[in-house]
């Protein structure tokens, strides 16, 4: 190892403690503070936004170019060029019959990508690392059907996904459309204008925007006012959506349910529809155990997941020992696991967190994920032998 | 990122949850930033608190533009080096009147709780003169870009490379033993 690898390792590794006592007594004088700051009202009133866009100049200019685009629209005109507000953007997204895009779990451009075509209640979805694979989507009836291809191998399944991943958070266009109309008819929502700039090629306007669930950016072409690109924060994922297309002819066979003729359906269908604490155990469990050599992975988010999916058939195929349908179970519990994670996740806020980096299986010492369950005044501690303890806000570990 | 920017639109409509989700985010990565850059932990210590007051009193008008991390590391770096200056200029005072170096002392109300290894560290850092000790920790420990810290201390990239350069040579030095440990 390089010698400045190893003073920076020093500085970055080297642990701080701190007293908890004191710790408490610094947050309850911020958490005072903050009393007063929020009871008290600003001395000076703020001007209102309205005032303070009136006297930006860039608005005045606005201005100037909004009553050319009444002239444009009465045919004096068509080469004033005006932005798109964020809801021309967003409307043929909420609008379309039929919608594709690439989907990417991760902030960068490169990681596997999911291509989705929708059409109504239906999404046909294929996964750029795992290339002989597709899934139909049903979401009126809470059932996918994945279809294999295994070196001509064709083995369709059912897939019962009733429960928390209908109910909106799986299905991601559900809540693409959700958390649009959410931030839409938000009172308190104010997009914030980008940089006008290029991606791909293509000169695009964007807006930011959040609320109490999501933060999102959003940019459209600038000629069609189509949108180009969405980069999507929940919690700590972060989510690309690219290559829109918008009313492509979509035929019904691609998001069709039934099983093609050269596939064999597999015969018991596979449940998806109740995910646990248990399974998020036994995953973590298949993360060292048959991903990793004996150590937790460093951070446990859907992406980190999604990237592992290509490795699970050959990770799975070394343990020769193990009987198929053991090894089945292994897969399923560890997706299930991902689902679970993806709850958490998406409700963003629901106090959870991951430490396991580096920690060992079966060390009982050191706590590696904790959350607190809905409605619960306690957390659930998950500990590096997977053992599982209830906790006081007041007793997790720093 | 977008995440703080939310916790922060919750701590301005006074969600306490949000600011205690902040504060147990940055104040173990700050109090080791300000412990690295000042001589005395009860300086550290008082640094940070002060850090997050001024954050939580200014709040309803705070405007996030870049990370969170960076905007209280510099606040760090900017409260230390006027504090370093402060007592460089009072510098005649009585050792009884200063704080003993950190790692030395054991107060009942101490926030940073100096073990060996870390009491080792701050010792090596206040052997460094104190404009390479700022772009080693800002660079290391703030993750701050040369060019960041280039404008914090109102000189050219070429000059905080040279330092950080220095700076790591001599940390390497000072603490051989403790590597090869």
């Amino acid at each position: 190892m390089r010698p400045t690898a190893d003073i920076k390792q020093l500085l970055k590794k080297t642990p701080i403690k701190t007293n908890p006592e004191v710790n408490q007594a610094v947050l309850n004088d911020l958490m005072d503070r903050l009393d007063t700051v929020t009871a008290t009202p600003t001395a000076t009133p703020r001007p209102n936004t309205w005032r303070l866009i009136m006297e930006n100049k860039t608005f005045k200019m606005s201005s100037a170019a909004a009553v050319l685009l009444i002239a444009a629209l009465v045919g004096v005109s068509q080469l004033v060029f005006v932005a798109p507000t964020f809801a021309q953007i967003i409307e043929p997204i909420l609008k379309a019959h039929t919608i594709a895009f690439d989907m990417i779990v991760g902030s960068e451009d490169t990681s596997p990508a999911i291509h989705d075509r929708i059409k109504g209640p239906r999404i046909r979805r294929t996964i750029s690392n795992m290339p002989n694979i597709v899934q139909v989507i049903d979401t009126e009836n809470s059932k996918m059907l994945t279809l294999a291809d295994e070196n001509g191998n064709k083995v369709a399944s059912y897939i019962n996904i009733e429960g928390p991943i209908a109910e909106g958070t799986q299905f991601f266009h559900k809540f693409l459309r959700g958390s649009l109309l959410n931030l839409k008819d938000n009172p308190d929502f104010e997009p914030i204008r980008l940089e006008k700039q290029e991606i791909d090629g293509r000169k695009v306007i964007g807006y930011a925007a959040e609320d109490e669930t999501c933060g999102i950016k959003i940019w459209a072409d600038t000629k069609t006012f189509l949108p180009v690109r969405m980069e999507i924060q929940v919690g700590p994922q972060f989510y690309i959506i690219k290559n829109f297309e918008i009313d492509i002819p979509v035929d019904d066979a691609e998001v069709s349910m039934e099983v093609p003729e050269n596939y064999t359906l597999r015969e018991a269908p596979i449940d998806f529809s109740n995910v646990s604490e248990e399974h998020l155990i036994e995953s973590l469990r298949f993360w060292v155990e048959v991903l990793l050599e004996g150590h937790f992975p460093d951070s446990l988010t859907t992406e980190d997941y999604m990237n592992q999916m290509p490795q699970l058939e050959r990770k799975l195929a070394l343990l020769v020992d193990t009987p198929e349908s053991e090894k089945e179970q292994m897969a399923l519990n560890f997706i299930r696991g991902m689902v679970f994670l993806q709850l958490f996740e998406m409700k963003q806020m629901e106090p959870w967190h991951y430490s396991g980096g580096g920690v060992k299986l079966g060390d009982a010492e050191t706590a590696i994920f904790w959350y607190r369950p809905k409605d619960s005044q306690t957390y659930r501690v998950i500990y590096g032998d997977l053992h599982v303890e209830d906790a006081a806000p007041e007793e997790l570990p720093k | 990122m977008l995440e703080d920017k939310l916790l922060i639109r919750k701590i301005k409509k006074g969600d306490k949850s949000a600011l205690r989700w902040i504060y147990e985010k940055y104040k173990d990565d700050l109090l080791r930033i300000a412990a690295g850059l000042l001589k005395t932990r009860s300086d550290a210590e008082d640094v940070v608190h002060e850090v997050f007051v001024n954050f939580v009193q200014t709040v309803d008008r705070f405007i996030l533009t870049g990370s969170l991390r960076g905007y209280l590391t510099t606040c760090v770096a900017n409260k230390a080096r006027n504090l370093n200056r402060t007592e460089a200029r009072h510098a005649t005072v009585g050792l009884d009147d200063i704080d003993p170096p950190a790692g030395r002392l054991r107060r009942p109300d101490e926030w940073i709780i100096m073990d060996e290894a870390f009491s080792q560290l701050c010792e090596a850092m206040t052997t460094l003169p104190y404009e390479q000790r700022e772009v080693v920790i800002l660079r290391v420990q703030g993750r701050m870009k040369f060019s960041t810290i280039a404008a914090l201390q109102d000189t050219s990239v070429k000059t905080v490379l040279s330092r950080y350069r220095y700076g790591i040579t001599k940390l390497r030095t000072l603490l051989n033993g403790e590597i090869e440990s």
